[in-house]
């Protein structure tokens, strides 16, 4: 039989505590995933999504629904400030959100897209100035 | 800056067009069960590009790909 110390008494409070615990654990239903996880500064669109109708590289403008790339909420605070960025495929997708996340932050960003692309990458170019910054979009040759 | 950011199932022009079969379930496979929109994978990029925050972290690859699953 240990002493009955405080050192003992709190040492089995503790082991009580921790078994009641484990049984409210147990006793618990399991949590399943209910829909998509929305952590993000904004909603975003979840599935389903409805069918596409174009083909590989794809044009953002035509994407439905519409990409969420020019984060509204964020403020730049000169993480690049001054500096030069060149984003191939700059002109939509993931490079069209850097891009713009980059000018926001201070850079000059110059961006490469491949011919027909022309609309999607003026836009970016176009939301770079937007941002008091230098956008410059060039085509890839083929 | 030589790490690179990793992305998975976002909404792009390009990835949802590797196989637009299984676009009306785009997104599930992820843990969040939703695609990446772009704006959520930018920041990362930022992260590594800027002196100002990542001036000791090289060769690294940054995972956003909403979470590990085993689907």
């Amino acid at each position: 039989m240990p002493e009955n110390t405080p050192e003992n008494e709190l040492l089995i409070k503790r082991q009580q505590i921790q078994e009641q615990v484990r049984a409210a654990d147990k006793a618990r239903p399991k949590l399943e995933m209910q829909g998509a996880m929305q952590a993000g500064a904004r909603p975003y669109p979840e599935p389903p999504f409805s069918k596409l109708d174009q083909n590989k590289p794809g044009i953002e403008y035509k994407l439905s629904p519409e990409p969420y790339y020019d984060a509204p909420y964020w403020k730049g605070s000169g993480k690049l400030q001054d500096k030069a960025a060149i984003i191939t495929g700059g002109d939509s997708g993931i490079g069209r959100a850097v891009a713009i996340l980059f000018a926001r932050e201070g850079a000059d960003v110059a961006i490469l897209h491949m011919e027909g692309e022309e609309e999607d990458a003026a836009a970016t170019a176009d939301a770079v100035k937007g941002e008091g910054r230098n956008g410059l979009d060039a085509a890839e040759p083929k | 800056m030589l790490s690179k950011a990793k992305a998975a199932t976002v909404w792009t022009p390009l990835n949802p067009s590797d196989n637009p079969e299984q676009m009306e379930s785009f997104g599930c496979n992820t843990r969040m069960q939703r695609p990446a929109q772009p704006e959520e994978i930018a920041p990362a990029y930022l992260f590594l590009a800027s002196p100002q925050m990542s001036s000791f972290i090289t060769g690294e690859i940054l995972p956003v790909i909403g979470g590990y699953t085993d689907r």
